[in-house]
C-alpha cells in the first residue's frame, strides 16, 4: 500500500481482486472457453472468408461477380432464383406443417397420432433422398441417360416438371414441412383448454376464438418455423444441384459450388459471403418484424387438457387429403429408393429385380463394371467414416452444448453469456455450403506451425462442429434450464469442486437432453452433403458424396442405394435415441 | 460492542452490503449472534433476508462489509469470497430442497460425506443416524421423486446436518408444505436444532414461525434492518411502524391520531395527553387492550363490523372507520352482520407512539401485504 498516494477511487489491489473474484466463478472460466473455442469454429473463419475476398487477389472478384458481363450468369439470375426458392418453401412449408399440426393436436381426426408420427419423419431423411426419389419416377430424356418411371411408360413428362424451378420447390417443401410441424405442434400443444374456455365465456364464436386467441399464441412458432424453412430453402444445395444443374438451372449455392469446384476459389468466397448476406438479412428483418410476439413463448409452457374441435363430415376427406402428403413425402420416397435400387433397369420398378447394385461383384456389362455398395471398399470405408464423423461431431458438440448451456443458463444477464449466446447462433446465418468454404479460407493452408487439415476427418469435424453449433446452443440452453441452479449450489455447500459438480450432478442430470441433441446432430452430419461437398478429398469420402456423385454420373442405382443405407442410419439413429432418452433417467419413471 | 464479545460470536455480520447493479439488496446490516442461537431473518418478500443467508453459505459475495463466522472473517466487500461455501462448516436447507433426483435418499445424504472423504464405514453409519433422526428411516432406497413434499423437507434436513455443520441456514423451508405440516415441522426445527447444537440462520416471511422459534429475530424491510431483538421485545417494544404493523397475531392496531389542543384526537374520540408531541402521530394499540362496548358513549369509536374469526375460545373482530381496519380481540363474538356498528373502546394511552410520515404509511402498506398475502414467494 502507498501511503504518499492521494485517497484514489480504486485503491491499490483492488483490480487484483476483483480479476481473482472473476476467475473464481466457474461461469467466467467455462464462459472464456466457450468463447474461445466458439472464435475459432465460427468467427475466424467468417471472418477470414470475408478478408480473402478484398485481399489483392480477390478484390476483382466482387467486380466479376456483381458488375462484370458475367454476373448476370454469376450471381443476378441465381439470386433472383434463390429468393423465390427461398420464398415458396417457406410459405408452403407452413401451409403444409401448420395444416397438419392443426389437425393432429386441435381436431378429432381419426389416425391423428399416426399422422402426427409420419409428419415428423421427412426432416430425418436426407433431402436428397427426395430428389433422387422424384428423379426415379419422373426424370424426362432433356439430358439424356437414364428416364424415370413415368417416362419409361410412356407418359410424356414435362421438362418443367422434371427439372429446375418447381421440383426443386416441391422437393424442399416436402421435405422442410415437417420443421414447421414440429414447431407449432408443440406451441399448438401448449394452449391450455382454458384459454380458449375463457374466450368462449367472454361470449366469443370458436371462429374468433381460434383467429384471436389461438392464432396469436401460435404465431411466433409459425413465423419461427417459416424462417427456419426460408433460411434452409436458400441454402440448400443437394436439391438444386441434382435437379437443376443438369439444365443449368442455378442457385447460389450451386454457383458456389460450380466456383470453387472449378478452381475459382475467390469469386466462390464472394458468393459465399453474398449468399450468407442473403440468409442473415431476411432473418435479421423478419426476427425484427416479429420480435415483439416473443414474449408468449415463456407464458404458455404449461400445457394441460385440450378441447377437440369435431370435424363432422370433413373428417374423411381431411385426413385423405393429410394422409396423402405424409405417404407421399416418407413412404413413397423411400419406397421408390428402395425398388429402385434393385431394378436392373432404372425406370422400370416392374421389371427384372436384382441385387446387383447392393452385393453384385464386379459386371463389365453393368454401370461399367462397378461393384454393389456392400462389396466397395470405397464405400465401406466411406461409411466407416461417415458414422466416425457423426459420432465425433456429435460428442464435440453435446460437450459444446453443456458449456454453452452453462454459461447462457447461469450467467444469465451477464455480457459473457450474450456474447456466448450471439456466437453460437452464428452459423445459422451461414448456409452449408458457405461455411464449408469459409473452411476451405481458414484450413486449406498451414496456420502457423500447424499443417494444412484440408484432406483431412480432423476439418471436416471442425466444420460439422461448427455447422451444427446453433442446435448443441439450443439443446444445451434448454437443458441447462431444466436443471434447477439449486442443485448445483446443494452441491458446492457441500463442498464440490466444479469438476465434481460437472460429473457427480450437471452432466447426469442433463444426460437426456444431450444425448437428443448429440443424436440430433448426429443425423444430421450423416445425412448432411452442402457442408462437406467442399470439404470432401478421395481420403475422407463420405457416404453422401458418393451417393451425390454417382447420381451425377448416372448411376442411379448406386446412389439410391446409399441414400438408403444413410436413410436407415439416420432413422436407426432416431429410434435408437428415444429409447436411451427413456433409459438414461430411471428416476424419472413414474 | 466490546471486542472480547465480537471474538465469541458464531455470526457477526459487519456494515454488510450486497448490490445487484442499481440494486441495493442488503444495505448496511450489522448482527451478531452467540453460538446456539436461532436467528431468524423476518421480512416481506424483496427484503434482502435471502440474499444474507446466501451470503453467509457463500453463494453470494458481499460488495461491501465483513462477514465473520466464529471468529473468522469469510468474506469482505473488497477481497470478495475468503473461504468458499464448502468450507465454512456450514449447512443451507434450500426453498425447493433441491434433493438431487439422479440419487437415493441415501445417496443425497451420503454425497457430501463422499466430497468430504469420510470412510465407507463412518458415511454409512452416519446415514443411518441422520435418517433416524429426521424418523425416516425407511425411505432410503427411494428416489426424491417417489416421496411427498414433507419427507422431502426432511431429506433435505438429513442431507444438510450430515457432515454436523456448525451453522445451519434455512431459506423458507416450511413455506411449500400445507399449514397442518408446517405447524409439525416447526416443533421438529427445533428439536434437531437442539440435537445438532449448531446455530441456525432461518429466513422467512412468516412472523409467527419467527416467533415460535427464534431466539433473536432480525425485522428487515428494503435492505436494512427495522429492529433487532428477542421474539418477545418485538412484540411488547416495536421500534417501527413496520414491525408494529408486522408482528403480532394479530399485528397491532396503528391509529392515525390528530393532535388538538395538546390530546390525540381520532373520529372525534379524545386517546388522551399527546406531551410534547404536536405532530399527528400513529398510535400503537394491541388488539387485546380494545373493547368492545354495548353503546356509543364518551370516548367509545362507532366502527362498521367487518368479520370476526374464532380463535382459541376467543374472537378476533375486525371493523373500518374511514377506511382503516381496526383489530380487537374479544372474549365473545358480537351478533352482528357485516356493516353494523359496533362501538370500541380504547385504553388510556396507546401503547406505543409514532411518527406519522410518508414512509411510515409506505411501512404499514408494506407490511400489511406481506401479511395477508400468506405465501408471496
Amino acid at each position: 500500500m502507498n501511503s504518499a498516494a492521494p485517497a484514489a477511487a480504486t485503491p491499490p489491489g483492488a483490480l487484483f481482486w476483483r480479476v481473482r473474484r472473476a476467475l473464481r466463478q466457474p461461469v467466467v472460466v467455462i464462459g472464456l472457453g466457450v468463447t474461445f473455442v466458439l472464435g475459432v469454429l465460427a468467427a475466424v473463419p467468417l471472418a477470414r472468408l470475408i478478408g480473402d475476398t478484398i485481399t489483392a487477389d480477390g478484390g476483382s472478384a466482387w467486380s466479376d461477380v456483381l458488375a462484370s458481363r458475367l454476373s448476370e450468369n454469376l450471381f443476378w439470375s441465381p439470386l433472383v432464383a434463390t429468393v423465390a426458392i427461398g420464398l415458396i418453401v417457406g410459405l408452403g412449408s407452413v401451409v403444409l406443417g401448420a395444416g397438419l399440426a392443426w389437425l393432429v393436436v386441435m381436431t378429432d381426426a381419426p389416425g391423428r397420432r399416426l399422422i402426427g408420427f409420419l409428419a415428423s419423419l421427412p426432416f430425418v431423411l436426407p433431402s436428397f433422398a427426395l430428389a433422387l426419389a422424384w428423379e426415379s419416377v419422373f426424370r424426362n430424356d432433356l439430358v439424356g441417360g437414364r428416364v424415370g418411371v413415368l417416362w419409361a411408360m410412356g407418359v410424356g413428362v414435362p421438362d418443367w416438371l422434371s427439372w429446375g424451378f418447381v421440383p426443386v420447390c416441391i422437393i424442399l417443401i416436402a421435405h422442410y414441412f415437417s420443421l414447421v410441424f414440429l414447431l407449432v405442434a408443440a406451441a399448438l400443444a401448449s394452449v391450455n383448454a382454458d384459454l380458449t374456455e375463457a374466450g368462449e365465456m367472454a361470449g366469443a364464436s370458436r371462429g374468433r376464438v381460434a383467429l384471436g386467441i389461438t392464432l396469436p399464441v401460435v404465431m411466433p412458432a409459425i413465423v419461427a418455423g417459416f424462417l427456419l424453412a426460408f433460411a434452409e430453402g436458400v441454402s440448400n444445395f443437394a436439391v438444386p444441384a441434382l435437379l437443376g444443374l443438369p439444365v443449368r438451372f442455378q442457385t447460389l449455392s450451386t454457383r458456389l459450388y460450380g466456383s470453387i469446384s472449378t478452381g475459382q476459389t475467390e469469386r466462390g468466397f464472394v458468393l459465399a459471403v453474398l449468399l450468407i448476406c442473403v440468409a442473415a438479412l431476411v432473418l435479421f428483418a423478419a426476427s425484427r418484424l416479429t420480435g415483439r410476439g416473443r414474449g408468449y413463448a415463456t407464458i404458455t409452457g404449461k400445457g394441460g387438457r385440450r378441447r377437440t374441435l369435431a370435424l363432422g363430415r370433413w373428417r374423411w376427406p381431411l385426413v385423405a387429403v393429410a394422409a396423402g402428403i405424409c405417404l407421399a413425402t416418407t413412404i413413397v420416397p423411400a419406397a421408390v429408393l428402395a425398388l429402385s435400387s434393385v431394378a436392373r433397369r432404372s425406370g422400370q420398378l416392374s421389371g427384372e429385380l436384382t441385387l446387383h447394385f447392393w452385393s453384385g461383384a464386379s459386371d463389365p456389362s453393368i454401370a461399367q463394371g462397378t461393384e454393389g455398395v456392400l462389396r466397395n471398399p470405397q464405400i465401406i470405408e466411406a461409411g466407416l467414416t461417415t458414422l466416425l464423423l457423426g459420432v465425433a461431431v456429435a460428442a464435440l458438440s453435446a460437450l459444446l452444448a453443456l458449456g454453452i448451456g452453462y454459461v447462457v443458463v447461469r450467467g444469465k444477464g451477464t455480457l459473457l453469456a450474450r456474447a456466448v449466446e450471439l456466437m453460437s447462433f452464428v452459423p445459422f446465418l451461414i448456409p452449408g455450403i458457405a461455411l464449408g468454404a469459409a473452411y476451405i479460407a481458414v484450413f486449406g493452408r498451414p496456420i502457423g506451425p500447424l499443417p494444412a487439415l484440408y484432406g483431412t476427418l480432423a476439418l471436416l469435424i471442425l466444420a460439422g462442429t461448427a455447422a451444427t453449433l446453433p442446435f448443441a446452443a439450443q439443446a444445451g440452453r434448454s437443458t441447462m434450464g431444466q436443471v434447477a441452479g439449486d442443485l448445483e449450489e446443494a452441491a458446492v455447500m457441500a463442498g464440490a469442486s466444479m469438476p465434481r459438480r460437472m460429473a457427480a450432478i450437471i452432466v447426469p442430470l442433463s444426460l437426456r437432453g444431450l444425448l437428443a441433441g448429440g443424436v440430433l446432430v448426429f443425423v444430421k452430419m450423416v445425412r448432411d452433403l452442402s457442408l462437406v461437398v467442399l470439404l470432401v478429398t478421395p481420403s475422407t469420402t463420405l457416404l453422401s458424396v458418393i451417393a451425390f456423385r454417382y447420381a451425377s454420373e448416372g448411376f442411379a442405382q448406386f446412389a439410391n442405394a446409399i441414400t438408403v443405407v444413410i436413410a436407415a442410419i439416420s432413422v436407426g439413429a432416431t429410434l435408437l435415441a428415444r429409447r436411451l432418452e427413456g433409459a438414461a433417467q430411471p428416476w424419472a419413471e413414474q | 460492542m466490546t471486542i472480547e464479545a465480537t471474538a465469541t460470536q458464531a455470526i457477526d455480520l459487519v456494515g454488510l452490503h450486497k448490490r445487484f447493479g442499481e440494486v441495493r439488496a442488503v444495505d448496511g446490516v450489522d448482527i451478531a449472534v452467540p453460538p446456539g442461537s436461532f436467528l431468524v431473518l423476518l421480512g416481506p418478500s424483496g427484503c434482502g433476508k435471502t440474499t444474507i443467508l446466501r451470503m453467509l453459505a457463500g453463494l453470494e459475495t458481499p460488495t461491501g462489509g465483513e462477514i465473520r463466522l466464529n471468529g473468522t472473517v469469510v468474506a469482505d466487500g473488497r477481497r470478495g469470497t475468503l473461504l468458499p461455501p464448502g468450507r465454512r462448516d456450514a449447512g443451507l436447507v434450500f426453498q425447493s430442497y433441491a434433493l438431487w433426483p439422479h440419487m437415493t435418499v441415501s445417496g443425497n445424504i451420503e454425497w457430501p460425506l463422499k466430497v468430504r472423504r469420510w470412510s465407507q464405514a463412518a458415511r454409512r453409519q452416519r446415514v443411518t443416524e441422520v435418517l433416524e433422526l429426521l424418523d425416516i428411516p425407511e425411505l432410503g432406497g427411494r428416489y426424491p421423486g417417489e416421496i411427498s413434499g414433507g419427507q422431502q423437507q426432511r431429506v433435505a434436513i438429513a442431507r444438510t446436518i450430515g457432515p454436523r455443520p456448525s451453522i445451519l441456514l434455512f431459506d423458507e423451508p416450511l413455506s411449500n408444505l400445507d399449514a397442518k405440516l408446517r405447524v409439525e415441522m416447526r416443533s421438529e426445527l427445533l428439536r434437531i436444532h437442539r440435537a445438532t447444537a449448531a446455530t441456525s440462520v432461518y429466513v422467512t416471511h412468516d412472523q409467527v414461525e419467527a416467533m415460535t422459534m427464534a431466539s433473536h429475530v432480525a425485522v428487515m424491510r428494503r435492505g436494512r434492518i427495522e429492529q433487532f431483538g428477542a421474539p418477545r421485545t418485538l412484540l411488547a417494544d416495536p421500534a417501527t411502524p413496520f414491525v408494529a404493523s408486522f408482528i403480532g397475531t394479530p399485528p397491532a392496531n396503528l391509529v392515525p391520531a390528530e393532535v388538538i389542543e395538546g390530546r390525540f384526537r381520532y373520529g372525534g374520540v379524545d386517546l388522551g395527553p399527546a406531551g410534547e408531541i404536536g405532530e399527528p402521530s400513529l398510535l400503537m394499540y394491541r388488539p387485546e387492550t380494545l373493547q368492545l362496548v354495548e353503546a356509543e358513549a364518551p370516548g367509545v369509536l362507532r366502527i362498521e363490523f367487518g368479520d370476526a374469526t374464532p380463535v382459541a375460545g376467543r374472537d378476533i373482530v375486525t371493523g373500518w372507520f374511514e377506511g382503516n381496519r381496526l383489530t380487537a380481540v374479544v372474549e365473545q363474538q358480537p351478533q352482528a352482520s357485516i356493516g353494523d356498528p359496533l362501538y370500541l373502546r380504547f385504553p388510556d394511552r396507546p401503547q406505543a407512539v409514532f411518527a406519522h410520515d410518508a414512509d411510515a404509511a409506505a411501512a404499514i402498506a408494506e407490511a400489511t401485504a406481506s401479511a395477508t398475502g400468506s405465501a408471496p414467494e
